[in-house]
């Protein structure tokens, strides 16, 4: 059950930063409706992380306090992927092969 | 529910408490007001069932726009309930909350935190002000001298009380799965992932579940919870001297902390972090004692009109 929550929540998110548009369930909150734990915090961000490598070390100590419902999740890993460093040319492209 | 035989508990030091004690909204509270007496630290725990029998099967959903007056009204004759009183600044958060399972835990885990507390401190439960720091970390406000953990995970509910310095607790169901997960990578220090590579397949999970709740219990104590970088503070699995450790297993910390770890029910796993701040002198740690003349008065007030209260009284004296 908890495997299947937190696919759809990193798939709602991932979507979203591909797509520009708000999240499905953007205003659902982690803890409060979801039912999430401090485990299951864990396992996100790391599904996130690998489902978009661009978005570089989420260590979660920063992510926590923005983490509040899915849509608060995007908009912090919007802009943590707009601070990231812009990868040169090639090492995008190498980084896509892999 | 019972606690595991003594010889599950990892070499607990004098001062942290006995093994947990089994509390109801029945008690034994005069045991845990005599432990936090004895020993400076109680830990408490319940079964989530023991503490909702109370309350109607059918609380309404609450509903994101519902306010606290509108689903007080609407939980019982005449809107008279006695939840808005027992939760105090958590009502409105928690008539907000959507996912069943979430509401029953919160309201459960926060009537246990502040029986307990009203035992230590010979209050009325709906006296007792819980209160939360920035971070989240819950407190007692207006009584300083006694700390509080709580942590609650499937049907446990766990509350720890000190007058020494900081507590922190924390519950895991020892059957969850940790190895081989994003935990595992996510948590642990290179020390702790060179120890546990030594480890046996089959008790590298229960390590970690242990691992994580420690870990879990000395940030909690130390009001910090998942704002700290797990992987910069560790301990050593299965060593007989629990302490905290530097990434590279050199002591991180002092004799001032103690660890301990029980089995509970036989499927949780719990954890303790306790520091000694010297606060042991105020043995009489009653709300009266402890509180100034105006403070005491207006906190221990003539009992509220509720039936919750009342009932709990007439049942349990404090």
């Amino acid at each position: 059950m908890s495997e299947l929550l937190l696919d759809r929540v990193a798939d709602d998110v991932v979507t979203a930063l591909e797509t520009g548009r708000p999240p499905a369930g953007e205003h659902s909150r982690l803890y409060e409706d979801l039912g999430f734990d401090s485990l299951m915090l864990i396992e996100l961000v790391d599904r996130l992380q690998e489902r978009r490598p661009a978005l570089g070390e989420l260590p979660l100590p920063d992510m926590v306090g923005g983490m509040a419902d899915i849509g608060s999740l995007t908009d912090l890993l919007r802009t943590a992927a707009t601070a990231q460093p812009q990868p040169a040319p090639g090492m995008e492209a190498e980084g896509n092969a892999a | 529910m019972t606690t595991a035989p003594g010889a599950s508990a990892v070499l607990p030091a004098p001062s942290v408490p006995a093994e947990p004690l089994q509390v109801t909204p029945q008690g034994p509270w005069h045991t845990v007001r005599r432990e936090l007496a004895e020993r400076g630290s109680v830990v408490v725990f319940a079964r989530l069932q023991d503490w909702l029998s109370d309350f109607p099967s059918d609380l309404p959903p609450a509903t994101s726009t519902a306010t606290g007056a509108e689903f007080g009204a609407g939980m019982g004759a005449g809107g008279d309930s006695a939840l808005p009183a027992l939760l105090g600044r958590d009502w409105q958060r928690f008539t907000q909350m959507t996912n069943d399972d979430v509401r029953g835990r919160f309201l459960a885990s926060r009537l246990l935190l502040k029986y307990a507390a009203a035992a230590v401190l010979e209050a009325r439960p709906a006296d007792i002000d819980l209160a939360y720091k920035p971070g989240g970390r819950p407190y007692l406000r207006g009584c300083d001298q006694v700390d509080i953990s709580l942590s609650h995970t499937a049907d446990l509910l766990v509350v720890g009380i000190t007058r020494r310095g900081w507590i922190g607790v924390d519950a895991e169901l020892s059957s969850r799965q940790l190895r081989g997960s994003a935990v595992e990578r996510q948590i642990c220090t290179p020390y702790e992932t060179q120890l546990l590579a030594r480890t046996h397949q089959q008790a590298r999970n229960a390590a970690l579940v242990r691992l994580w709740t420690l870990k879990e219990a000395y940030s909690k104590a130390i009001g910090q919870g998942l704002r700290f970088r797990f992987t910069e503070f560790g301990f050593a699995p299965g060593a007989r001297r629990v302490q905290v450790l530097r990434p590279d297993g050199t002591p991180g910390s002092g004799d001032e902390w103690s660890f301990c770890t029980w089995s509970v029910a036989g499927r949780y796993t719990v954890s303790l972090a306790l520091v000694d701040l010297g606060f042991d002198d105020a043995v009489d740690v009653a709300a009266r004692t402890m509180l100034d003349e105006a403070m005491a008065d207006a906190l221990l007030r003539q009992p509220q009109n509720t039936r919750w209260t009342a009932q709990r009284e007439v049942r349990d004296p404090l």
